[in-house]
């Protein structure tokens, strides 16, 4: 059989392929600017995304989870490894060789949705000219057509069409996040990365908000990279999920597996810190201790093994492999070998 | 917006007038007066001359220019409407025949040496020759000082804005009345030979036509501009450079990238009208020198300017053109406020003054 003849099935084929995914951030001092290290962000990053899926990223704050969002869409220049993206069955695109200017065009398949609704609208543009300026660079839609299309997105994200003539200033925090909401979907993306997307929004609007990225991927067959630290949300709207510890991804699954069977001593201790709506069940917390690591010199052994309860010898003597727990769900941790 | 606008004018009066009073109760601290400095009393002068003594001649100078009076009345005088000298109106003790006088009248006075110059049209004289040095000045400093902080911001880091950085602050660094000299020194006759380095025509300037005049006066301002500028201009590229590299780290600079525009509209749109904002500001600072011209430079390329009027009329304790002088850069410095208040709501949706 040749993958290229049009029968041939293609919805095995992941829409998004990131590969040992690198991004080293050099640290400098002095005069003469000397390179003194690095801090490793993300170090070492795999993962698939099928079409029409959601993978959520999930860690404490600093592993690495933004940054791999940003280094996958070239946001920041990756420092080694390998994000593609494979917009069909048999055509499929290597973004970090792409020059600038066809990563500008690959740019309407891939958005992002950026975490703080206040800083990511240009203060001094009208909503309309933030959510089509897109539009028109693009030239996706004939020029006349653009107004209309405007009021559309921000009809469907649930913001009156009359405030596109209006400045983000104007609009409040969840209204913000809907309108860059609607700026991501004015493409007509196959991909979005939604870097913690409802962090800064009250309980509340957070679920609306969550329910529109539902809603929106039902409707366009969208696949998501959610990025999270509240695991209640990542459950309620994840098909797999990712655990990063210090730039690493060390466990990953579909969502049941993650959450009724976590294999790595640190998703343990994380789905141990959800709080839970009934008071009498009895709570059998894993208290971590210790801070984490510095990522400039990372433990030689397994970056958790300092605060693993269960840690060993081998532990700090070597980075241990992932293992398979079943297809789709490995981790990696010396105890499960 | 109009109602602010009307709000902060009508604020200004009591603001220029406490400005006039601390600037005239401040001159007339100081030691000597027109009299003395024109009689050259303290010198070791004659005491006597034609028959009347000096002491007489002083006492008569000080009469007639209502001199001594006392502060209050004085002050009066030069705010207006009244004319307290001799021949001023009648409730100040004056002959009533030219009741009216001061600021509200429109009136100056003239100068106290040479009694039979208006202080007025000196001043518009005088402006002349300042505006045109300086406008080019700040018209040339912005010019170049933009593009070049957006340039070093974009390249933040690298050896070349590194480089940049060490030559601003060395010209920011440069005394300007050393500048001054230098160039002279540099460019006038005891260097290159290649400009003219005094006053802003030439002797014979008289008998030119229109365009060996307009290239004449081109050649004198070369080295005034150049003094001019080349402080304010690293100051400016410094400040350009640091509203950008704030702007730049901004998260909708990021939303800009991901929506695949291209480098050159992120740059130019984006950031560069968002840190444009930053540098309105200080355009009230530049109005009053602009209009006030630059004391310095005036005197060290011998220009008959603003500065130069200012600095002329506090060496002869000329209360007139002091006041004057110091009245209008008063003046200016509040419209400049003013205006670039206006100007942060005109290119700031986010500030509005109702």
């Amino acid at each position: 059989m040749t993958n290229t003849s049009p029968a041939a099935p293609v919805a095995e084929r992941p829409l998004i392929e990131v590969e040992d995914l690198r991004k080293y951030f050099p640290i400098k001092k002095g005069v003469f600017s000397r390179h003194v290290g690095d801090v490793k962000a993300l170090d070492g990053v795999s993962f698939t995304i099928q079409p029409n899926e959601t993978l959520s990223l999930v860690g404490e704050s600093g592993c690495g989870k933004t940054t791999c969002g940003r280094t996958l869409l070239r946001l920041i220049e990756p420092t080694g490894g390998r994000a593609r993206y494979n917009p069909s069955g048999n055509e499929s695109i290597d973004l970090g060789a792409l020059d600038r200017g066809d990563m500008r065009r690959v740019r309407r398949d891939l958005q992002i949705i950026f975490q703080d609704p206040y800083s990511s609208l240009n203060p001094r543009m009208t909503v309309g000219n933030i959510v089509g300026e897109a539009l028109r660079v693009h030239g996706v839609c004939a020029k006349s057509e653009v107004d209309d299309r405007v009021a559309d997105l921000l009809e469907r994200v649930g913001v009156l069409p009359e405030g596109r003539n209006r400045f983000p200033h104007e609009f409040s925090g969840g209204q913000r996040q809907r309108i860059g909401i609607a700026r991501a979907l004015a493409l007509s993306p196959r991909f979005i990365v939604c870097d913690e997307a409802v962090s800064a929004l009250d309980v509340s609007i957070q679920a609306q908000v969550i329910n529109l990225l539902k809603d929106l991927q039902r409707e366009y067959r969208l696949s998501y990279l959610f990025i999270a630290h509240d695991l209640s949300v990542v459950r309620y709207l994840s098909d797999r999920i990712a655990v990063m510890y210090l730039g690493r991804i060390v466990e990953i699954g579909r969502t049941r597996e993650i959450f009724e069977h976590p294999a790595h001593p640190y998703t343990q201790a994380l789905l141990s810190a959800v709080p839970h709506a009934d008071p009498d069940r009895k709570k059998q917390r894993v208290l971590l201790t210790g801070d984490v690591p510095s990522p400039v010199n990372p433990p030689k052994g397994c970056h958790f093994a300092p605060r693993c309860p269960v840690a060993e010898k081998r532990c700090f003597e070597s980075y241990p492999q992932h293992t398979t727990m079943s297809d789709t769900h490995t981790a990696a941790c010396h105890l499960l070998q | 917006m109009l109602s602010y606008i009307l709000r902060r004018v009508l604020l200004m009066i009591p603001t220029m007038l406490g400005i006039t009073l601390v600037v005239f109760c401040l001159i007339r601290m100081a030691p000597g007066d027109p009299a003395t400095v024109m009689m050259g009393v303290g010198s070791g002068g004659a005491m006597t001359e034609g028959g009347t003594s000096v002491q007489d001649r002083v006492d008569a100078f000080r009469h007639k220019h209502a001199l001594d009076r006392n502060l209050l009345v004085q002050y009066l005088g030069f705010v207006g409407p009244f004319n307290v000298k001799p021949d001023g109106h009648e409730w100040f003790g004056g002959s009533g025949k030219d009741p009216w006088g001061g600021l509200l009248a429109g009136d100056l006075g003239n100068e106290l040496q040479r009694s039979n110059v208006p202080i007025l049209e000196e001043l518009g004289r005088r402006l002349g020759v300042t505006l045109l040095i300086s406008l080019i000045s700040v018209i040339i400093t912005y010019l170049l000082s933009i593009p070049l902080g957006v340039f070093s911001a974009v390249r933040q880091g690298t050896r070349t804005d590194a480089a940049v950085t060490v030559v601003l602050f060395l010209l920011f660094s440069i005394p300007t009345f050393w500048a001054g000299l230098m160039l002279i020194l540099a460019f006038g006759k005891s260097g290159l030979g290649w400009l003219p380095v005094l006053g802003l025509e030439s002797k014979d300037a008289a008998d030119f036509g229109f365009w060996q005049a307009l290239w004449d006066r081109g050649l004198h301002l070369i080295l005034p501009v150049a003094t001019y500028t080349y402080g304010s201009f690293a100051y400016l590229s410094r400040q350009m450079r640091a509203g950008m590299m704030d702007v730049i780290r901004q998260d909708y600079i990021r939303t800009a990238r991901a929506k695949g525009l291209s480098e050159k509209v992120v740059v130019l749109k984006h950031a560069l009208r968002n840190s444009l904002i930053p540098v309105i500001t200080l355009f009230a600072s530049v109005l009053p020198i602009l209009i006030g011209g630059s004391v310095v430079v005036e005197y060290v390329f011998d220009i008959p300017g603003m500065g130069r009027y200012a600095y002329d009329g506090l060496v002869q304790r000329d209360y007139n053109i002091i006041m004057a002088t110091t009245t209008f850069s008063a003046f200016a410095t509040l419209l400049g406020i003013l205006m670039s208040d206006i100007a942060y709501a005109l290119v700031d949706p986010r500030i509005s003054y109702d």
